[in-house]
């Protein structure tokens, strides 16, 4: 029972939450006792019991998180496929661009880049994982692993190509390292025989990995079919 | 205070510009791939506080101005392996580069 | 010389493609920086830089572990708690969790 122990620390748990605000979560599949998972909640209670953060905002922040995915990116590319206007605000001014959508870049600024039969844009960050995550959600682990960080820079095509993605060699692979104040959304080309498609239609189609820039969107063969 | 920078920027779109070639210790955003290579100005992206001295708990105050500079993949790699068109860009603050002809 | 987290252009392996769900955690470990830093006492930029001095072999654990520990030393360093304090609070977490098995 999480709440027989006795303990001498002054503060007491929040009857509304478990020890672990996580440990009922039954869709967690790993140990709450390893080092990190107890790590950030040591941190997280010591910091709102010392009155540095406040627990609300904390959940709200992981809410807002959870509310962050692909699905909005998508929502803004097949915008832009559908309403040339918006496309060039998107392009002129991503961060404003973005803002139509309520969508906050938090200090940072967006850049939208474009695919074209010419060039295949692709965005990496060498140095830590930045990425457009109140556009796109959380970054992929491979994102943010050592072989994507060190290898997209020197041999973008090698690594496109393990993405399933040839790049034609008279097509310009260009290469975006996020390495500052900017934040980087690709867009992708619409694929062809889908030009009388809805917003929503074509937002299905628009993956995290197309807007990355590893992959190109396509279209289901069972729809092409019809 | 006035939060901008402290002067005019140097530097425009189409530009070429050069990495300072130097591996000062401490907090940089400027990866060591990209140092001492030559690119061109792709855009300029505005003043930002300076990372160099935010990282230290400074206000990065004046803001530094930044840019996107494009380097041909070729400049950058020996034998790289692509298109002769194959670019890499980053962002680059303006105390970083010189002018390079 | 080119630090630990400085490697684009470095040798590795194949992309690996499997994809783990974020875990509670390390949802928790974000939102509780992002508090600190709403709060103005705190910058990523700083963060960045504990992250970087990190030893490769804690850096390599993993990037919500090496957050984990570089916020640690970061929030020792602003003087907002210590490692012993939370140390400490993990033994009380962990003393809690296994009494409820």
């Amino acid at each position: 029972m999480a709440q027989e122990h006795s303990h001498d620390h002054p503060h007491d748990h929040d009857h509304d939450h478990p020890v672990l605000k996580y440990s009922d979560d039954s869709e967690h599949d790993y140990d709450e006792t390893a080092r990190y998972p107890l790590m950030a909640e040591a941190m997280r209670q010591l910091l709102i019991e010392k009155g540095v953060v406040d627990a609300d905002r904390v959940r709200d922040l992981v809410e807002f998180m959870d509310s962050r995915s692909e699905a909005i990116g998508a929502q803004i590319i097949a915008k832009a496929w559908t309403d040339a206007d918006y496309k060039k605000r998107l392009l002129e001014d991503g961060t404003k661009a973005v803002e139509e959508f309520d969508i906050p870049m938090l200090g940072a600024e967006l850049i939208v880049v474009e695919n074209t039969p010419d060039v295949h844009n692709m965005i990496v960050c060498t140095l830590c994982s930045c990425y457009p995550r109140t556009i796109l959600g959380l970054p992929p682990d491979w994102y943010k692993s050592k072989s994507y960080r060190s290898r997209a820079v020197i041999e973008p095509r090698a690594v496109l190509k393990e993405f399933g993605t040839d790049v034609a060699a008279d097509t310009a692979v260009r290469v975006h390292d996020s390495n500052a104040d900017m934040r980087y959304l690709v867009m992708p080309m619409q694929p062809e025989g889908t030009e009388d498609w809805s917003a929503d239609q074509l937002a299905d189609l628009i993956t995290r990995d197309c807007m990355i820039g590893v992959t190109r969107p396509s279209v289901p063969e069972t729809v092409a079919a019809e | 205070m006035n939060d901008g920078p402290v002067s005019e920027k140097l530097y425009s779109a189409g530009d070429q510009v050069r990495i300072a070639q130097t591996n000062p210790p401490g907090h940089r955003r400027i990866p060591g791939y990209i140092r001492g290579k030559n690119g061109v100005v792709e855009r300029y992206c505005g003043a930002f506080p300076n990372p160099e001295e935010l990282a230290y708990g400074f206000d990065g105050l004046p803001k530094r101005h930044l840019y996107r500079v494009r380097f041909r993949q070729a400049d950058v790699w020996q034998d790289y392996d692509g298109s002769d068109q194959d670019t890499v860009d980053l962002e680059v603050q303006e105390h970083w580069l010189s002018k390079a002809d | 010389m080119r630090r630990h987290h400085d490697m684009g252009g470095n040798p590795a392996g194949p992309i690996e493609l499997d994809e783990v769900p974020t875990e509670p955690w390390a949802k928790t470990l974000t939102a509780v920086f992002g508090a600190v830093r709403e709060k103005g006492l705190s910058t990523v930029d700083e963060l960045r830089r504990h992250l970087e001095d990190l030893p490769p072999e804690v850096y390599d654990r993993g990037y919500f572990q090496r957050w984990a520990e570089a916020a640690c030393d970061h929030l020792e360093e602003k003087g907002l708690l210590t490692r012993a304090e939370v140390e400490a609070r993990m033994e009380t977490i962990k003393a809690e969790l296994e009494a409820k098995k």
